[in-house]
């Protein structure tokens, strides 16, 4: 068990606005918030590549190898962090759901998909020769697989209480209950 | 007898508290702070833990094949609402600044609605509905504590003293109420009890049974109503935030809501009262409901500056503070835990070097003063008004 954590004085009843949600989270965990930002951001810039692709000429390159391309390297290296915070913290463990673990599984797929995609000259292939052949077969496969598993992530955390549901919940909250207006409004 | 229908509970939540659910962090932050989880270690009292079964079965609910909630975990998730202090220690810490106390209170409504409250909650509820007052003694004994004072009662004033349950009843806090008297009437204050003054209603809040709170609000406002006053006085934050939250929506902006903490230091302010100071070394446990959820924090402590040499803050206080243990009916529900809660407490005053641990609601100084004995500790526990009075010059 950790030690109390001292916080600022904050009103009540609460605001729920998008800065104290900001605030909130940084002071928080400023990893859990640079994992929230950057998988936004990843996933906006995914859908954007795929559904406006074709009408973005020479900005398509740029999206996709910098803000798709590089934002997810940062992304890989604070979701190995996440991870592992999870990892050692009796209290995170207790709270996520068996939904968020399929949620991370997605990621983990998404992830090694996506640097197969980026790196096309497959630099492992000297480190790890045995592995990169094991998957040069699937090699052919993996943007596929990148962009559908996206779709179907989507599509199941539409429908389980993780992912998106979480993301449009917040966002949903944010816009119509801000001030803690209309409290009685039914489900 | 209300019956359980698992696939009823929670019914209750509206979009925004079912948003909620699915809004939440899940970053356990609540999980650490929170004082029941800390002494239970039991993962159905640790906020989160409850969210997240709470999340599953309102999932259930809503899905179309999502196959309903099942009774068992219904039953230990009321358990946990209720092995709860409601001290707002989660909300304190939530990142997204959820206000997770009237998330617990609506909850809460749902259990009982169910048949799901604990017994000696019923008995509660039952001893208001007879008499007006938690503890079902005579509702003619609750002025009993003024006797041999000369204290107005239903006169016209500028001031309402609302006693309170606790200190209405309760021998031990009677000079508590009469200290207060004391003090109001040394400043020259036009004050006045009122002539039928009931519960506020607060243990129907805490307990969900709030079928019958109105009755009690609208009783308290007509009462208040007939004295003419602009300002009412609590002694008990419970009563005080009540008032807040509830019978502000009748009295408006008429009528100004003080604690006694905010009242003392006014009258300290203006002169009206003056205090000679103690050598004692003196602490003070900030009420959850005084200081993190109405935000009185600096009142008392302006107090103190003028009533002792020697003033020693406890660790975990002022907004941050940890609960007595005595909160949300707690102690009604599992006393032994509550008790433990509150002898870390004494614990920490002790460790502080204090002679007299000071605190500003009867809820909190019935639990510390229990603990206290329990633990036969040095510590004298005192209520603020008490000390007030004995240094007023």
């Amino acid at each position: 068990m950790t030690e109390d954590k001292e916080v600022p004085t904050k009103k009540y009843p609460p605001e729920f606005t998008i800065t104290n949600i900001t605030k909130g989270m940084v002071r928080t965990s400023r990893v859990d918030f640079l994992f929230h930002l950057l998988m936004a951001i990843l996933l906006i810039t995914g859908l954007v590549i795929d559904l406006l692709g074709p009408w973005l000429g020479g900005s398509l390159l740029v999206i996709r190898s910098v803000a798709h391309g590089y934002v997810g390297v940062l992304f890989i290296i604070v979701f190995i962090v996440y991870i592992l915070r999870i990892a050692s913290s009796k209290k995170m463990k207790m709270v996520l759901t068996q939904t968020n673990t399929v949620d991370f599984a997605f990621y983990i797929i998404l992830i090694v998909t996506g640097v197969m995609v980026a790196a096309a000259n497959a630099p492992w292939i000297d480190i790890l020769p045995g592995l990169a052949a094991a998957i040069s077969p699937i090699g052919a496969y993996t943007q596929a697989i990148h962009v559908s598993l996206t779709y179907i992530w989507v599509l199941i955390s539409l429908l389980t209480p993780s992912g998106l549901l979480h993301g449009f919940a917040c966002t949903y909250l944010i816009v119509h209950f801000r001030r803690n207006k209309n409290k009685s409004e039914k489900r | 007898m209300k019956t359980m229908d698992p696939k009823k509970f929670l019914e209750n939540f509206g979009r925004p508290e079912t948003l909620w659910m699915y809004a939440c962090a899940r970053c356990g932050e609540c999980v650490d702070v929170c004082p029941v989880f800390k002494e239970t270690d039991d993962k159905y009292t640790a906020p989160g833990y409850k969210i997240k079964k709470m999340r599953a079965l309102i999932h259930k609910q809503l899905m179309p094949f999502g196959g309903g909630a099942d009774k068992e975990t219904v039953e230990k998730v009321a358990k946990g609402l209720y092995e709860c202090t409601l001290c707002g220690r989660c909300w304190s810490v939530c990142p997204y600044n959820y206000d997770l106390v009237d998330l617990w209170e609506k909850a809460r409504e749902s259990a009982f609605d169910n048949g799901l409250a604990v017994d000696a909650h019923l008995q509660m509820i039952d001893a208001l509905k007879a008499e007006n007052n938690i503890f079902k003694m005579a509702h003619d004994r609750r002025r009993k504590w003024a006797t041999g004072l000369d204290v107005p009662v239903g006169e016209k004033a500028d001031v309402v003293f609302f006693v309170g349950c606790l200190m209405s009843y309760r021998g031990q806090l009677k000079p508590s109420a009469k200290a207060m008297a004391t003090i109001m009437s040394a400043a020259g204050e036009k004050w006045t009890l009122l002539e039928n003054e009931v519960c506020c209603g607060v243990p129907m809040k805490f307990s969900g049974g709030v079928e019958s709170m109105k009755e009690l609000i609208e009783a308290n406002v007509s009462e208040i109503e007939s004295t003419g006053a602009k300002k009412i006085v609590f002694s008990c934050p419970g009563c005080y935030r009540m008032f807040k939250q509830e019978y502000s929506k009748l009295l408006g902006d008429r009528v100004q809501l003080v604690h006694s903490t905010e009242l003392i230091d006014s009258y300290l302010k203006a002169g009206k009262i003056k205090l000679r100071k103690s050598d004692q070394t003196i602490t003070y446990h900030d009420p959850c409901e005084l200081s993190r959820l109405t935000g009185v924090i600096e009142e008392p402590r302006n107090v103190f500056a003028k009533a002792t040499n020697s003033y020693v803050e406890l660790p975990g206080n002022k907004f941050n503070v940890e609960c007595c243990g005595g909160g949300g009916l707690y102690k009604a529900a599992d006393l032994d835990r509550s008790l433990a809660i509150a002898q870390k407490r004494i614990g920490q005053a002790e460790n502080r070097g204090a002679a007299t641990l000071t605190t500003a609601c009867p809820s909190c100084y019935m639990t510390l003063s229990q603990a206290a004995r329990q633990k036969k500790s040095e510590v004298k526990v005192s209520d603020f008004a008490e000390v007030v009075a004995q240094l007023l010059e």
